[in-house]
């Protein structure tokens, strides 16, 4: 049965499987929302105009461009419990005007309640163990924007620049770092210091050590120590030897305000998957506690799981010799009963299948090749 | 992925430019010259693979991952907007990006006619000041249009200044210094890390300067 499956419908069958094995649900929406969910959050959304359409009753109307903003806004958590869901989903942006719509099918998993070193620590061991099922040697990246709002807050510059410097942190661009904090007037220790973090790059583990030691305020004490517990707890769920530190990773929304994370597999060129710490957005709902969750995005690996080889129509390609009807159809019973899938035709033309066959005189199949 | 790192040039005098670097840091393979017709070209030892693109696509073939690395002008990086990291400034082909026209031309009221071969970013430049303008995208000899009154003034890349003063143009504004970049894709960085390194920390050797991200 698993082989009429696409790798990509195994691939999420097998993330359901995972998901629910730490007690997340399904959870299905609709394709359709109300805009003013997204003009009111606008800046927790990605780059990409929202697809917009009035209903019957005259309502303004969205193609879903976002999964999160949904279920933070649906659920919430009772007290002292939490909400666990997954999904697979399409979600709909306009990415650039002139170059129309677009489909973005994605995978993941949310937790809303309190977003504790376990619960972080669950999240982040489910989205390694995604990549792991994508492609072996995947590896996931971390970083936590607590560290980076702290080390920007120690430069003391205003919200333009920080925009800025946010840009040149996400390309690992220490040059623009520098001559922006030479305009802002911001020289010496504090701009070494934030080349120095965005240059990291390795296990989180061995990174620790330097990130305490660039600490300079509350807000990345705090960072440091929540990254220190997680370490203890990726261990204990024994995956902190493929997680990185990488403090280039950023959100350019507002929607991450803690850890964040990125994963990458061999073969594809950008982000498979991407994650972090919402508890902003919460807030921003109205509503209290924390919230952490990834996204797989399905649609960038379609390329990652196009076969190496030919693609067959069927094992067996059945030709009509002029047996009828009746001794055609005996015949591709029979092969399927010996598991081979069987496709009739009167010619071999158009068709690609491992194998031709026609019905001799004697009634046999009789294979050509 | 294979082991090779693959490499984008800009075709052009900022390619040969790099070439002389990489040979400098040991990096060059034999035959790499602007002037081969070769698209393609392999070090010696297979480990560095190097092709030459225009330069305005090389922040295309490394965000979408045909090359792992590759040097590309700030301009065009800033145009595109290209998601790559931008590892070193190599400090090569510089000029500047000025908004260029004859004297006085800023100091028009209303709609400002701006000609260009870089809307996103003389879009943002006047975006920034406040300024309402009206883009005409060109693809060469931009210096032409405020001389024939297609636009009030260029944003435009300015080496010597030369072709301006040529055609009695000045620059008006400067918006950014340009130099090219040495730039790597995302996932190439992660996956190729030991070598993307070595190479960055190779070039760095020669540049000397600041120490790269």
């Amino acid at each position: 049965m698993d082989e009429i499956l696409s790798r990509e419908e195994r691939l999420v069958r097998a993330l359901r499987s995972l998901y629910s094995s730490c007690g997340y649900r399904p959870y299905r929406m609709s394709k359709f929302e109300e805009y003013d969910l997204y003009a009111e959050n606008r800046s927790f959304l990605p780059a990409g105009g929202v697809i917009t359409f009035t209903d019957t009753n005259g309502r303004l109307m969205a193609l879903k461009p976002d999964v999160t903003l949904s279920i933070a806004k649906n659920l919430t958590a009772g007290p002292g419990g939490s909400v666990r869901v997954y999904y697979d989903e399409s979600v709909y942006r306009a990415p650039d005007r002139q170059l129309g719509f677009q489909e973005i099918t994605q995978a993941g998993l949310e937790y809303l309640g309190e977003a504790d070193a376990y619960a972080m620590g669950e999240v982040v061991s489910l989205a390694a163990g995604s990549l792991a099922l994508i492609e072996a040697g995947s590896v996931l990246d971390l970083s936590h924007m607590g560290f980076i709002n702290g080390l920007i807050g120690a430069l003391g510059v205003g919200e333009r620049a920080r925009g800025e410097l946010l840009r040149a942190i996400a390309g690992r661009n220490a040059h623009t770092l520098r001559e922006l904090c030479t305009q802002c007037g911001v020289s010496g220790a504090p701009v070494e210091r934030l080349c120095r973090a965005v240059g990291l790059y390795g296990p989180l583990r061995e990174n620790l050590r330097e990130l305490r030691d660039m600490s300079v305020n509350s807000e990345t004490e705090r960072a440091v120590r929540e990254l220190t517990e997680l370490d203890g707890v990726l261990e204990s769920f024994g995956v902190s030897g493929g997680v990185n530190l990488d403090l280039s990773i950023t959100s350019d929304t507002d929607y991450y305000n803690g850890l964040v994370f990125k994963g990458y597999v061999p073969g594809a060129p950008t982000a498979v998957l991407s994650g972090g710490r919402y508890d902003s957005l919460l807030t921003r709902l109205g509503k209290s506690g924390g919230a952490i969750g990834f996204a797989v995005y399905l649609n960038l690996l379609e390329r990652l799981y196009e076969p190496a080889g030919p693609e067959y129509d069927a094992d067996v390609l059945l030709l009509d010799g002029g047996s009828g009807a009746a001794g055609l159809a005996a015949a591709a019973r029979r092969l399927r009963g010996e598991g081979l899938s069987v496709l009739v035709q009167r010619s071999a033309a158009g068709r690609r299948c491992r194998r031709t066959a026609r019905i001799n005189d004697g009634g046999e199949v009789e294979y050509l090749d | 992925m294979t082991d090779t790192l693959d490499i984008a040039l800009p075709k052009g005098r900022l390619g040969e430019k790099v070439i002389r670097l990489l040979g400098e840091a040991g990096l060059g393979a034999a035959g790499l010259s602007g002037e081969s017709r070769r698209l393609v070209l392999e070090s010696g030892d297979g480990s560095l693979r190097f092709f030459w693109v225009k330069p305005a696509d090389v922040p295309i073939y490394v965000e979408r991952g045909a090359a792992d690395i590759g040097v590309a002008g700030r301009d065009v990086l800033l145009e595109l907007g290209a998601d790559v990291y931008e590892l070193m400034d190599l400090g090569l082909g510089r000029c500047r990006m000025c908004v260029a026209g004859p004297e006085g031309a800023l100091g028009r009221a209303g709609v400002l006619r701006v000609a260009t071969k870089f809307p996103a970013i003389a879009t943002r430049h006047f975006q920034g000041e406040g300024r309402a303008i009206d883009i005409i995208k060109l693809n060469g000899s931009i210096e032409l249009a405020p001389i024939l009154g297609l636009s009030d003034v260029i944003v435009d890349i300015v080496e010597t200044g030369t072709t301006l003063r040529e055609n009695e143009l000045v620059v008006l504004e400067e918006i950014l210094p340009i130099s090219a970049r040495l730039i790597a894709n995302k996932a190439a960085f992660r996956f190729k890390h030991p070598r993307v390194e070595a190479l960055t920390a190779a070039l760095a050797g020669i540049l000397g300067g600041e120490k790269p991200c």
